[in-house]
């Protein structure tokens, strides 16, 4: 026998949010997360339905969002949910699923404060990669005057040319005087090729 | 300016995920393709109204023969259900012609311009991969290169 254990997920205990405002669409999603074992799921198919469930007190694990909901009432509904300061749901991972996007709506999906967007149309396999993908989000928490959610940035490559950056952990892209010695060789290749310590 | 607040939190669904007991990612996917089994014809029951739907408002545009704002953007939500529902039960590539009558229309819409024809061929391209089966993949491969090639014509 060779190779690593398959990954298993365990989604008994968590409690999913649903808000799409199509009920065969909402009716799909439903059954993708009942066949990965979730059990308390909230189906909504309504604004006014999803906001009460969120002020309710529960806790959610996952929320998912329909991009194509009209006026992009979608959108701001992720933005209301990441600026309740006074519950915790405004750390939840927030997953948006968008069919055909106007170029108007790139931006809201973009600045809303959701973890990210997944299009349509979604299938088993998709939802359950995006899940896991989720599951592994280790990305900071941002608040701004302008936006509330996870780092927009997948990678650091500090702030823009001639800025000092607004964060304290941001670092010049310039680089400056070496502050000590150089690293040695075996040092450099230690940390390239690290090996498993034999005992 | 005031300077962004950053923070590390709790991923509470990787706390969830990872919890003993569950199942295999290939029991999962099992599990819930047999679970949206369970909705397939009430999908394309759904997805066969929504055709019907845009091809009237074709009839209503061939007619008017104009920018009909209201016409179009209905055609444009009925078209974006088919996206959505197309490709979870074999009809991918009627999904991905409804996505294209959905650019077409929305670029309609941004330049407050319309042409019949080239919502006619959507709609025949719509009808042609409503049956996949009925035609060869590399004649499905034509109609969805063309249909993009049309949409993207415009503007």
């Amino acid at each position: 026998m060779s190779g690593k254990p398959e990954a298993r997920l365990n989604l008994s205990k968590a409690t999913v949010l649903l808000l799409q405002n199509n009920q065969t669409e909402l009716d799909i999603l439903g059954q993708v997360f009942i066949g990965f074992g979730v059990k308390a799921i909230r189906k909504c198919l309504t604004l006014g339905e999803a906001n009460d469930c969120i002020k309710n007190g529960i806790m959610f694990d996952l929320i998912i969002v329909d991009c194509d909901m009209p006026g992009g009432v979608g959108f701001d509904f992720v933005k209301g949910v990441r600026r309740m300061e006074d519950n915790d749901n405004r750390l939840t991972p927030i997953m948006l699923v968008s069919g055909h996007t106007v170029p108007s709506s790139i931006t809201k999906a973009r600045d809303c404060g959701a973890n990210f967007v997944v299009a349509k149309p979604i299938t088993p396999k998709t939802m359950l990669d995006r899940v896991m993908w989720l599951a592994r989000e280790e990305r900071q928490f941002v608040v701004t005057e302008t936006y509330a959610g996870p780092d927009r940035r997948h990678k650091t490559f500090g702030p823009p040319a001639g800025t000092k950056g607004r964060r304290h952990d941001d670092v010049s892209a310039k680089l400056g005087k070496a502050s000590g010695p150089d690293m040695s060789q075996s040092d450099i290749d230690a940390l390239l090729n690290p090996k498993k310590a034999s005992l | 300016m005031k300077p962004a607040n950053t923070f590390k939190y709790e991923n509470r669904l990787a706390k969830s995920v990872s919890t003993k007991g569950g199942m295999s990612a290939a029991e999962a996917l099992s599990a819930a393709q047999k679970a949206v089994d369970a909705v397939r014809d009430p999908t394309i029951a759904e997805i066969d109204a929504n055709l019907k739907e845009i091809y009237g408002l074709g009839e209503q545009l061939k007619t008017t023969n104009a920018f009909d704002e209201d016409a179009l953007q209905l055609m444009y939500i009925c078209a974006n259900r088919v996206v959505a529902m197309g490709g979870v039960f074999g009809l991918g590539e009627l999904g991905q012609a409804a996505y294209s009558l959905c650019e077409l229309v929305s670029r309609f819409q941004t330049m407050e311009r319309f042409q019949w024809q080239l919502v006619q061929v959507h709609l025949d391209g719509l009808r042609l991969l409503r049956n996949p089966d009925d035609h060869a993949a590399a004649i499905r491969d034509q109609v969805l290169a063309g249909l993009r090639q049309v949409a993207t014509s415009v503007g």
